[in-house]
């Protein structure tokens, strides 16, 4: 690495130019990220579309603001209305909406943003200096390794939400199905088409997400008209210096999480902040409160996540040149239109190109922290509005955010369905997280399954020697085996007789 | 033995009917390739549809322990689920919605979610009715300053 190449690490702080559009990429992004309907993707999609004509630097400064704003964003919706916006922030609801709903909004803000701006620093340290290690161990990842991992990830949802394992797997497996309608991308074929052309193009998932989480939200909200809103107390949202260092191992730990999880390709933050969310349930003896009942430690540990997996995205886009997520899928794209080819060729002929996303990136995270700790009130008075006045502006926002994805009106009804059936299936106690994490990661398990089988010709045997024969596949196939087990209702059982005998031993 | 678990109005229907649609869906994919390969189109979602028909099947098998909620029979239940879920307010308002989406083409964006702010405001009871008329106005000036202008998005 040379002098020069370094020096335009530091352009991103220098250049006033530059420094306004990430200021001003940021500020839109968190309000992007916030509002149900409106995802970062789009925000990016829609950014390069007037872009293209800048200079690259400028392009890059404006999409690196907007994700990082934008995935910050998505926790302020999650906590505030219990709608993610981003499947990055699914996992903060959890224990982020649990923490409005007792009025501790502010607070929970401001740990989040200090939190969050934590995992984003972590990721950008990873980024900068162990890119070219982690950018090779994810090289190594073979079709049945990306199957397993995706396994892992639905199955962490399926326990994760809601008190019936049965209905969580059956959601899982009910958005794997959803997943799958369309053409299968191997062979062309129309799957659960019913040989209508209009749903080839299959159902996209924010579509699903909107209808899921917005709509059947604003209508299971119809119930509580009554109810009189929590005034949420966003006075008081600096956390003290105590706050931050209790719970800052613990966001460390997962920041770690998350930078691995976004470094492998085709995984993002949301991935990340679920398995994040997972781990602190399972390592945190004495959490604030029980979890998803409004435990920080709920709060903290999804949020590193998705911010650390930012940093970790950036490393297979521009080593390797493969998506880590939806967002960095888009930015491949907007580096193509800018005339360069990301991938290894990239960090040897433009490795300049890199130091400057790396400084963009810091100085990102540092707006997302001064920018996140004011102006808090403004969005926090719309959980004070009146419900009657809430759902109207939500079902407006699902319908412009539906709508604005493929132009389609068909999808703005696809949406008001999942919109109702997600009502319903809340009142049965059935969870719709599993659902979008189904169609989301449904794809992606089938491809790989499928191209796995494809490696073995179709040899089932060979296929589940080649789980325990490679020593990485063997590490991912224990995981899922422990993970596995660990889920189930008789291991639970024998784990506290296991419990009760150490503590009390038969005399 | 029973557990503690007390089943909502009209959950085992619910399930019953999971149940069904998940074996509609096992039929639909199986009808994709069949059983031809282990790596065929129709494999993953078979598997997928398997899960659900389990899952379900687990489900009702726990139902038939779980406590049964006060009703006099099947069509009582049934009539308190509806009343419980489909509420009066629910029925009007998801038909408020309709409407808003079929009119949204004909009438545009701007006058057709006037009248659906105005009309829901109104209906939900968040506001007086000359005070609707004026936060609708003025929300969706908002909407359409932000939206058009800003994120220059295509509104319908």
């Amino acid at each position: 690495m040379s002098e020069s190449e370094f020096s335009y690490f530091f352009l991103a702080f220098s250049d006033p130019y530059l420094l306004v559009l990430t200021v001003a990429g940021t500020f839109a992004g968190i309000y992007i990220g916030a509002i149900p309907g409106l995802s970062v993707t789009m925000a990016v999609s829609i950014l390069i579309s007037f872009t293209f004509s800048w200079e690259v630097n400028n392009a890059l400064a404006l999409m690196i603001g907007v994700f990082c704003g934008g995935v910050y964003g998505g926790s302020r919706s999650a906590i505030l209305l219990n709608i993610p916006g981003a499947p990055s922030s699914i996992a903060t609801s959890f224990d982020g909406f649990p923490l409005a709903k007792l009025g501790e909004a502010g607070k929970a803000i401001g740990v989040s943003t200090v939190i969050s701006v934590v995992g984003g620093l972590i990721g950008v340290a990873v980024l900068a200096l162990a890119a070219p290690v982690v950018a090779e161990f994810a090289l190594t990842f073979a079709s049945r390794d990306y199957l397993l991992l995706a396994f892992i990830g639905l199955l962490l949802v399926g326990s994760l939400s809601g008190k019936s394992m049965a209905k969580g797997v059956f959601a899982g497996a009910l958005g794997v199905t959803f997943g799958m309608v369309g053409m299968d991308p191997l062979t062309a074929e129309g799957r659960f088409t019913f040989g209508t052309v209009a749903l080839l193009g299959g159902i996209h998932y924010v579509i699903a997400m909107i209808g899921l989480f917005g709509v059947s939200e604003a209508l299971f909200q119809l119930r509580m008209l009554k109810v009189k809103p929590v005034k949420q107390d966003v006075s008081k949202i600096l956390p003290s210096w105590k706050v931050i260092l209790k719970y800052l191992p613990l966001s460390i730990r997962t920041s770690t999480i998350g930078v691995i999880i976004g470094a492998l390709p085709g995984t993002g933050g949301d991935i990340a902040a679920l398995m994040a969310y997972d781990h602190a349930k399972r390592t945190v003896k004495n959490p604030s409160r029980p979890f998803g009942e409004g435990a920080y430690e709920g709060l903290i540990a999804p949020e590193s996540a998705n911010n650390a997996a930012i940093g970790g995205s950036f490393i297979p886009m521009l080593t390797l040149g493969i998506p880590g997520d939806a967002v960095t899928a888009v930015m491949i794209g907007a580096l193509y239109i800018h005339g360069l080819k990301p991938g290894p060729m990239l960090m040897v002929e433009t490795p300049h190109l890199f130091w400057l996303i790396v400084g963009l990136l810091l100085l990102a995270n540092v707006f997302t922290l001064i920018l996140g700790l004011t102006g808090i009130r403004i969005f926090a008075k719309f959980m004070e509005l009146k419900k009657g006045i809430l759902i109207p502006i939500i079902i407006v926002l699902s319908v412009i955010g539906t709508y604005t994805i493929q132009n389609s009106i068909t999808d703005v009804y696809w949406m008001l369905g999942f919109g109702i059936f997600g009502y319903i299936f809340k009142m049965y106690g059935f969870q719709v997280a599993p659902i979008i994490l189904g169609i989301i990661l449904g794809p992606l398990m089938d491809m790989s399954y499928r191209r796995a089988m494809m490696s073995v010709q179709n040899d089932i045997p060979a296929f589940f020697l080649s789980l325990v024969t490679n020593p990485l596949t063997l590490v991912l196939t224990l995981a899922t085996i422990l993970m596995l087990v660990s889920q189930i209702p008789i291991w639970a059982k024998a784990k506290k007789t296991l419990f009760r005998t150490a503590e009390n031993p038969p005399k | 033995m029973k557990n503690d678990r007390k089943l909502e109005a009209g959950e085992t229907a619910f399930t019953w009917i999971m149940t069904i649609f998940s074996i509609f869906v096992l039929v639909l994919a199986y009808r994709i390739s069949g059983l031809s390969s282990v790596s065929s189109p129709g494999a993953f979602p078979m598997l997928a549809a398997i899960i659900m028909c389990g899952s379900m099947v687990t489900l009702l098998l726990g139902n038939r322990k779980a406590v049964k909620p006060d009703s006099n029979g099947l069509i009582d239940e049934l009539r308190m689920a509806a009343q419980d879920i489909f509420h009066p307010v629910f029925l009007v308002y998801t038909a408020v919605i309709i409407l808003y989406m079929i009119l949204l083409q004909p009438l545009h964006f701007i006058p057709s979610s006037f009248f659906f702010l105005l009309g829901s405001i109104i209906l939900l009871k968040g506001s007086t009715p000359v005070k609707s008329l004026i936060i609708s106005a003025v929300l969706l000036v908002c909407i359409y300053v932000v939206f058009h202008y800003l994120f220059r998005v295509v509104l319908p």
